[in-house]
């Protein structure tokens, strides 16, 4: 990482960039991604090709239906995709593409293998044979866990305050213990050798673009510890350079990629919440509305003050929960400056998936705006 | 010895002061020469002088023209036939014996005389001139010949000019009809001729030289003591002093002691004849003319009875003359011609001014003679054959009567007679007698009081007048404080008393002690200087005996010279200074504290000579006394930074070391080379080394020096001797050394010496300055990148130094004043040094240096969402070194050793004793603790070393102990994890042995042996080092080297990357093992001229258990830090370079290098294996201007080729699926086969030019640098999109054109 912001930095300072040229397309090879679950419902193994010039890629944005081609990828249909257990019981995948009636899902391969009934602690083996005779195997082990449970990880965390102390029992053949939380800017990971782990309120996201916090007041946050083993450890914690193009740890034969076992030990949903000390935080509920015109999205919202502005004339971050009106719980992302609050609804929690925005300006108690997309002027009253 | 003649004291003080003798100034005020006022007594003239200088003896001689009444004749000293008077008159042998006189009055008894008037053998014209000796010279140096004749064009010229002027002008100058001539004759002819004579008396090694440089004498007697003319010309007589200097400096085995002093001064006057429009003669048959009115035929008589043809009127005349009757006569038009240009002569310049000539023809009829000397007058009654005292004057009225009008005469102040055992002395306000050196005042006032009636003046006047020969009236031309009247037609006198005439000047060698000696007279120059080198002579006679007789003389003994060299306006330690003992073997080269110690000089009176590159070179006579120690200090003057015609003749230094060591490999450069040196932002020394040969620079971007084909983190980097981890700044774009801060660096590229360990490849060392001077002095560099700010002076008279120095880029200041924007980086140094010498034999040196690197922002910052801003957090890079250091160093003195002692100690030992805690940290924190990486490194050193030093051999014995601890470590607070914790605490020890043994002239040999040890590695080794130069001739050496090196800190760094913001350092231990590499080197050095040189090297290295950062490292494991690899490069390099000892320096170097590692099986070349690398660095100093130039000329180095992406997909367990819930995914590049592929070539061209002002005592320098100048578009890295049909590669550029200014002050 050192190297690349070095180089962006001197870049940036001194350099200028020259007229591109082309160069020769090259071979492609095979790129496998594969993670046995054993709390999924099937095993997922995306298979496509390296990008070596022999077609454009489009921008487009990301369709969880047919995550290959929507970022960025070249699918490998048609392939043969077989995992083996230790038994040798041989279970083969089916295309998305084929199953779909969308069509999408291409390089999207499903090996009906229920997630329960892997054998943990043993070795399965995926064969990938593309239709130009490309054979890919891998292997993985599934760490053994004693001890499995789902939503002991739930609780209630004031971020100001609280810590988020998590245990798991371990597991001797797992490699790592693999510690994931979800939040609006994008996931949180850690791989720790550890069987315990403590998060504070300040815990800083390093994947995320502007290393948001982990922890948002006002959103249900999901929280799962796992234990994975070598090949899942090894390929997520290596990446290649991008002066000498290497540096990932591969393990599969035949191609690039990785297939790596998953085994869930503990999940829960974590309830964010902090202190309410400044005017514009506490719950809003919907009074009235000043105009004709649609009802609210909510009638509902809980707003926290996520961090200050860095200067006066920039704006306050605002984080919070909303009630739909079907009930559904979502979270808000927003920002303060001055009296004119600025809040953003969210789909799945996400800050990138935004339901509607609401623009209004806090007046004493008094939170009155539009929303963007359903509805006219609406009049929030903040209780304690 | 070298004699102005009748330049005083004073005058001699003026020019200096108005820089007419810079050789003299520099003797005096530089080089420890002694300047002394002496006492000339009476009369001040060069006869009486020169016969007491000579011979000790100078009875007899009252004045330069006087009265024999035997005789009846006058003696005037300006006719060889008077001068011959004096000489026969001289008993004691003189102090020239076995020497040679050029162009004085007497010889001295020397051996070989020339253009001296007076011997003690008779000799013709034509010996006394010089014979074939002198003949021969002028034959034989055409140049000088050639030489002469303009300059006597130009003399001719000048005294027209000058003539004419001063006639416009109504100024009183007296140009007899013959001046220009003698003028021409003295100042041109007389003294290139005694010149020549001189020097080559020196390079044949004559025991004892004296010469009279006469030119001051003519001109001031005609123009003024302190006229333009007089002092002007004393420019060319210090020339030819550092002639003769630079005469004695070349030729080896001559040690003369050079001694520069006057016979007597000069003081101003007025012409008694202009004044009262007769001459004295006159005005004395005036008198006793009007007194035979009175008395009839009983008068005195007397006649004027001077020519009213100077002697010398019609020489002109009579050489062309004689010229023309030597031609043929077939040659008609030619002897017409003479003819016609004789005759113009004759007219123009025969008797065109009338200055009177100075001398009486005496008639038998004469009663009273009348001698005049300048201002100086004698008259003698020569109707009586004795000398007759003031009672017998006064007994005949018609004497009285002379007597009384010549008092009562204002161009008359003093007359001297004699009354019995005492001198009388009358003036017209008062009268006085002297008795044995004692004044009385009879009446009035003291009648010497105008004059100085000092002790000195005193006893002179009373020798004066009680001489024999004396004239019975003794007459001083009236003095009014400033001018006297002078009986000749002069502008300037001597002879008499009064003004400077009494005080010549005195310039010999400290050791001569001069100061302390008393002189009353010229006689005691004989006493106390003479007779010193007449036993000299005579002892160098006597010396030859032995050889003579074929016997081995005895060794003499010896002495130790130690000592220290400053510079003398900063009074910095001045490393690699050449100190030699002029005309010996013996020298030494200063040190990094600029200590040098001289062992086995014979003692006796030596010349030591202090040399450095940049500098003016120093010469300083010492006496070393057999078994003790001299201690000198020497401080060197700069030369001029901005330099027009001048041009300096100081060896380098490189040329020193090329005398007296092996110095494989090795290359200086000072803060003077690196001036011109074109600058990315602003001046960096390590910039510029990348321009030594041998080494090669990644990329713009990296000051990184990778040395003949090593990582660039196998140098050791030192700076005053204390090493430090990662001196750069913003990935290498600049070094962490402030510039002003540096006093110069020593490059070494391989095959080094014992006394270093511990890196591979390379030894750079960067020395800090030191600011000597009183009060505080400063320099500010503001560049468009940073301000830097120095600060230093010196305190306790000398003994301590400190220089305070910081720096900080700006660029962040200035963006936050102009933009919302922010560039979160700066980088600053703070350095401090401070010297203090508790005695001259020891001194301690403080060094500390701290800078970091701080890249510290809200990561939101640069994002486009103002929500974003807020919910952003922080990052923070922040690295840096510390470094801080003590040196203490003593140097002892020889004392009487046995063998063991010698070999241990030697004749003089200088011990060091050094500690040091060096460290290097970096920290990075991504978001507030949420990931920390964090890496350590201390290096508590101790070291100490023992040079002996004997005539053939210097030995060092020496060690150090490290105490290393080194953290490296991965952890997040946030989340109270710790990811990877490395701790590592070694000590290694090591011990060495080196010796330097110049085993005859032509093998220099240097051999070592160092041990090593390294605990938690369970790992020693011992090293040999061996290297030797071998010369074909004086210029010409050839050099080889081997040795072995290890390696036990290692950079966590990769040689693929091709720039890195700073190192991860581990040690080596029981799994990363010590990286061990063998050098070969082979080489020539031929220096062309003296400050210009080739060198070529080929070296061979290879190299064990090269250790890469491992990129698929473990946190969790230990070991695998790093991967091990093998390799080994060759190649050659080649340096010209020349010296700034001109308006143009610089130099070429070229490097052919290959490099190659082999890992697991496979054979690779390394990312910095470039094979060809040329360099063009020139300087052209131009009056006020310095213009750079650096072309830069390189063939590509390897990188790997990218053949492909690939997508890597996020898994999300949750959903199990890829790349959901904001998880992305990530396009990485596939490499293809390692380094496979090779940059294109690349070029540049930096301009760079400086102008210097000076303000209010600041130099202001203000510079403008173009880096790039013309755009060459050299290629850093490519990116690859292989997400496009067909894939493209664009290239990212390195520096395009760069142009930058700033500007440094010094105060």
């Amino acid at each position: 990482m050192s190297a690349a912001l070095a180089v962006a930095a001197v870049c940036a300072l001194t350099s200028c960039e020259l007229a591109a040229v082309t160069v020769p397309r090259t071979e492609a090879g095979v790129v496998v991604h594969a993670v046995l679950n054993t709390t999924s419902m099937n095993q997922v193994v995306l298979v496509e090709r390296t990008l070596v010039g022999s077609a454009n890629i489009p921008d487009t944005s990301f369709d969880s239906t047919d995550p290959i081609v929507s970022a960025g990828g070249i699918p490998i249909s048609g392939a043969t995709v077989e995992i083996i257990d230790s038994l040798g019981r041989v279970f083969r995948g089916v295309e998305d593409r084929t199953v779909l009636t969308s069509g999408k899902g291409a390089g999207v391969y499903r090996v009906p293998i229920v997630g329960t009934t892997l054998l943990l602690g043993t070795r399965y083996q995926l064969r990938v044979r593309t239709p130009d005779g490309e054979e890919v195997t891998a292997s993985t082990r599934i760490p053994r866990a004693d001890v499995r449970s789902t939503g002991g990880l739930s609780r209630t965390i004031n971020r100001d305050h609280d810590i988020v102390n998590v245990q798991w029992a371990g597991s001797q053949t797992a490699r790592a213990y693999a510690v994931r939380i979800e939040s609006p800017y994008g996931p949180f990971f850690l791989f720790t050798d550890s069987t315990h782990v403590r998060l504070t309120g300040e815990l800083r996201n390093p994947f995320s673009d502007d290393l948001q916090r982990v922890l948002m007041p006002g959103f249900r946050q999901d929280m799962i510890v796992a234990a994975v083993d070598s090949n899942f450890y090894d390929y997520y914690r290596t990446n290649n350079d991008p002066f000498t193009g290497s540096g990932i740890i591969n393990r599969v034969s035949g191609g690039i990629g990785m297939f790596g076992s998953f085994v869930t030990l503990n999940t829960g949903t974590l309830t964010v919440i902090a202190d309410r000390t400044e005017p514009v935080e506490g719950r809003y509920r919907f009074i009235a509305a000043a105009s004709s015109g649609a009802a609210p999205p909510t009638t509902d919202m809980t707003i926290y003050l996520e961090s200050k502005g860095a200067r006066s004339d920039l704006p306050n971050a605002l984080t919070g929960r909303f009630t739909a009106a079907n009930g559904r719980v979502d979270g808000i992302i927003g920002e303060q400056l001055g009296q004119t609050v600025t809040l953003s609804l969210l789909n799945n929690q996400l800050a990138g998936n935004r339901f509607d925005i609401f623009t209004g300006a806090l007046r004493g108690d008094t939170l009155t705006g539009t929303f963007e997309r359903n509805g006219g002027t609406a009049v929030f009253l903040r209780t304690p | 010895m070298l004699q102005i003649d009748a330049l005083s004291y004073a005058e001699l003080r003026r020019g200096i002061e108005l820089g007419y003798c810079p050789t003299i100034s520099k003797m005096v005020r530089e080089e420890g020469y002694t300047l002394r006022r002496w006492f000339c007594g009476l009369p001040s003239a060069t006869p009486y002088c020169q016969a007491g200088i000579f011979h000790g003896e100078n009875e007899g001689i009252p004045a330069f023209r006087f009265y024999d009444k035997l005789e009846r004749r006058v003696i005037t000293c300006n006719t060889p036939s008077g001068v011959q008077y004096i000489r026969d008159r001289i008993r004691a042998p003189g102090a020239l014996a076995g020497g040679s006189s050029y162009v004085n009055l007497l010889d001295g008894d020397a051996q070989t005389v020339a253009l001296t008037v007076a011997t003690r053998e008779r000799m013709s014209v034509f010996q006394r001139l010089g014979g074939w000796r002198m003949a021969m010279l002028l034959i034989l140096h055409p140049i000088r010949l050639l030489r002469m004749g303009l300059q006597a064009v130009l003399e001719w010229l000048r005294e027209e000019y000058e003539r004419a002027v001063g006639e416009l002008a109504r100024r009183r100058t007296h140009s007899e009809g013959l001046f220009p001539f003698i003028r021409i004759l003295s100042n041109v002819i007389v003294r290139e001729v005694q010149t020549m004579a001189i020097l080559l008396d020196v390079y044949l090694g004559v025991p004892i030289i004296y010469s009279t440089f006469m030119q001051y004498d003519e001109l001031g007697h005609h123009f003024g003591p302190s006229s333009f003319q007089a002092l002007r010309d004393l420019r060319r007589t210090d020339a030819r002093v550092r002639e003769i200097r630079r005469m004695i400096d070349s030729v080896g085995g001559r040690e003369y002691d050079l001694v520069l002093l006057s016979d007597h001064g000069m003081t101003p006057s007025s012409s008694y004849r202009v004044l009262y429009g007769e001459t004295l003669g006159k005005t004395v048959e005036r008198i006793l003319e009007g007194d035979a009115a009175r008395r009839g035929n009983r008068a005195l008589r007397a006649r004027e009875s001077f020519s009213h043809t100077s002697e010398y009127a019609d020489m002109g005349p009579q050489v062309v003359e004689a010229v023309a009757q030597v031609t043929p006569a077939s040659q008609r038009t030619f002897r017409r011609a003479l003819g016609h240009f004789r005759d113009w002569m004759r007219s123009k310049y025969g008797l065109r001014e009338l200055i009177l000539p100075e001398k009486y023809r005496v008639e038998d009829d004469h009663d009273v003679v009348v001698t005049y000397s300048s201002c100086l007058a004698l008259l003698y009654f020569v109707d009586d054959t004795k000398r007759l005292e003031l009672t017998e004057i006064a007994r005949d009225p018609r004497r009285a009567h002379l007597y009384l009008e010549l008092l009562d005469h204002p161009g008359v102040g003093l007359l001297g007679t004699v009354s019995g055992p005492s001198v009388h002395l009358e003036s017209t306000t008062g009268r006085a007698i002297i008795v044995d050196g004692r004044l009385e005042v009879l009446e009035g006032r003291n009648p010497l009081e105008r004059y100085e009636s000092s002790e000195q003046v005193v006893r002179a006047v009373e020798h004066l007048v009680s001489q024999s020969n004396t004239g019975d009236i003794t007459i001083f031309g009236a003095y009014d404080g400033y001018e006297i009247v002078s009986f000749d037609d002069q502008i300037g006198a001597h002879g008499a008393a009064g003004g400077n005439q009494l005080h010549p000047f005195l310039i010999g060698p400290a050791y001569l002690h001069l100061e302390r000696a008393r002189i009353d007279d010229a006689r005691d120059i004989h006493k106390t200087l003479m007779t010193r080198y007449s036993t000299a002579a005579l002892v160098a006679l006597l010396a030859l005996a032995p050889a003579l007789r074929g016997q081995q003389p005895a060794r003499p003994a010896s002495g130790v010279i130690a000592g220290h060299v400053l510079d003398a306006t900063t009074s910095e330690p001045r490393q690699g200074t050449s100190v030699a003992v002029v005309g010996t073997p013996r020298g030494a080269i200063a040190d990094a504290n600029g200590r040098f110690v001289i062992p086995d000089v014979p003692v006796g009176n030596v010349v030591l000579r202090a040399r450095l590159l940049g500098y003016k070179a120093i010469e300083r006579p010492e006496t070393v006394a057999a078994g003790d120690t001299t201690r000198i200090e020497f401080r060197l003057e700069p030369e001029a930074t901005l330099l027009g015609a001048v041009r300096t003749q100081a060896r380098p230094v490189e040329r020193d070391a090329f005398e007296s060591r092996p110095s494989v490999g090795t290359v200086q450069i000072t803060a003077r080379a690196a001036q011109g040196v074109p600058k990315f932002g602003e001046p960096d020394i390590i910039r510029i080394v990348q321009l030594l040969p041998g080494v090669e620079a990644r990329n713009d971007f990296s000051t990184g020096l990778n040395v003949r084909g090593g990582e660039s983190d196998q140098n050791l980097i030192l700076i005053d001797g204390f090493p430090i981890y990662n001196p750069f700044h913003l990935g290498g774009m600049f070094s962490t050394f402030i510039d002003p801060t540096v006093r110069d660096v020593t490059l070494m590229t391989g095959g080094f010496p014992a006394r270093y360990g511990g890196r591979l490849s390379a030894v750079l060392d960067v020395h800090s300055a030191e600011e000597v001077r009183g009060g505080i002095h400063g320099t500010a560099e503001l560049s468009v990148l940073s301000s830097t700010g120095a600060l230093g002076g010196a305190f306790n008279h000398g003994k301590g130094t400190w220089m305070i120095a910081g720096r900080r880029t700006y660029a962040d200041k200035f963006v936050d004043l102009i933009s919302t924007q922010t560039l979160p980086y700066h980088f600053r140094d703070e350095q401090a040094h401070v010297t203090y010498a508790f005695t001259p034999a020891t001194k301690l040196a403080l060094t500390s240096y701290d800078g970091r690197d701080v890249l510290a922002a809200n990561s939101a910052a640069f994002g486009d969402s103002a929500s974003a801003d807020a919910t952003g957090g922080t990052f923070l890079f922040d690295w840096g070194n510390s470094v801080n250091g003590a040196s203490l160093t003593h140097l002892m003195a020889s004392r009487n050793r046995g063998a063991l002692g010698r070999f241990f100690l030697g004749d003089s030992t200088a011990l060091e004793q050094r500690v040091s805690l060096s460290r290097f940290s970096t920290e990075l924190d991504i978001g507030a603790g949420t990931l920390t990486l964090h890496n350590h490194v201390s290096d508590l050193r101790f070291a100490g070393s023992v040079a002996a030093r004997t005539a053939s051999h210097e030995r060092t014995f020496g060690y150090d102990v490290v105490s290393y601890n080194i953290q490296y470590d991965a952890r997040s607070s946030a989340t109270e994890g710790r990811l990877y914790d490395l701790r590592q605490s070694p000590i290694s020890g090591a011990a060495y042995f080196d010796d330097i043994w110049r085993a005859s002239p032509s093998w220099i040999v240097e051999s070592g042996l160092r041990f090593e040890t390294l605990s938690r590695a369970a790992w020693s080794s011992v090293s040999p080092r061996l290297s030797a130069k071998y010369f074909l001739n004086k210029d010409f050496a050839v050099t080889a080297a081997v040795g072995r090196f290890s390696q036990w800190t290692h950079s966590l760094a990769r040689e693929d990357i091709p720039v890195r913001l700073f190192d991860f350092w581990v040690a080596s231990d029981s799994l990363t093992p010590v990286s061990s590499a063998w050098h070969y080197v082979l080489g020539s050095e031929r220096w062309l001229t003296p400050t210009r040189y080739v060198r070529v090297e080929g070296f061979y290295k290879r190299y064990g258990n090269l250790l890469e950062g491992n990129p698929q490292e473990d946190p969790a494991r230990h070991g695998d830090e790093f991967n091990v690899v093998n390799g080994d490069s060759y190649g050659a390099d080649v340096l010209i370079r020349q010296f700034e000892n001109g308006p143009f320096s610089g130099w070429i170097s070229y490097t052919y290098a290959v490099a190659a590692r082999n890992a697991s099986g496979t054979r690779y070349f390394p990312g910095h294996d470039r094979r060809h690398d040329l360099n063009v660095v020139a300087s052209w100093r131009l009056s006020k201007y310095l213009f750079g130039v650096r072309y830069g000329y390189a063939t590509g180095t390897p990188y790997t080729d990218i053949v492909g992406q690939v997508v890597r997909r996020i898994y999300d367990p949750g959903l199990n699926a890829y790349g959901t819930r904001g998880s992305g995914s990530q396009t990485q590049f596939i490499g293809g086969t390692r380094n496979g592929a090779r940059l294109p070539t690349t070029q540049r061209l930096d301009l760079d030019v400086t102008r210097q002002y000076q303000l209010r005592g600041m130099t202001i320098a203000p510079f403008l640098s173009v880096v790039n100048a013309y755009n060459a578009k050299n290629v850093f890295i490519y990116i690859f999109d292989y997400t496009k049909s067909p894939p493209t590669r664009q290239p990212i550029s390195q520096f395009p054109l760069l142009p930058s200014a700033g500007v440094t002050i010094h105060f």
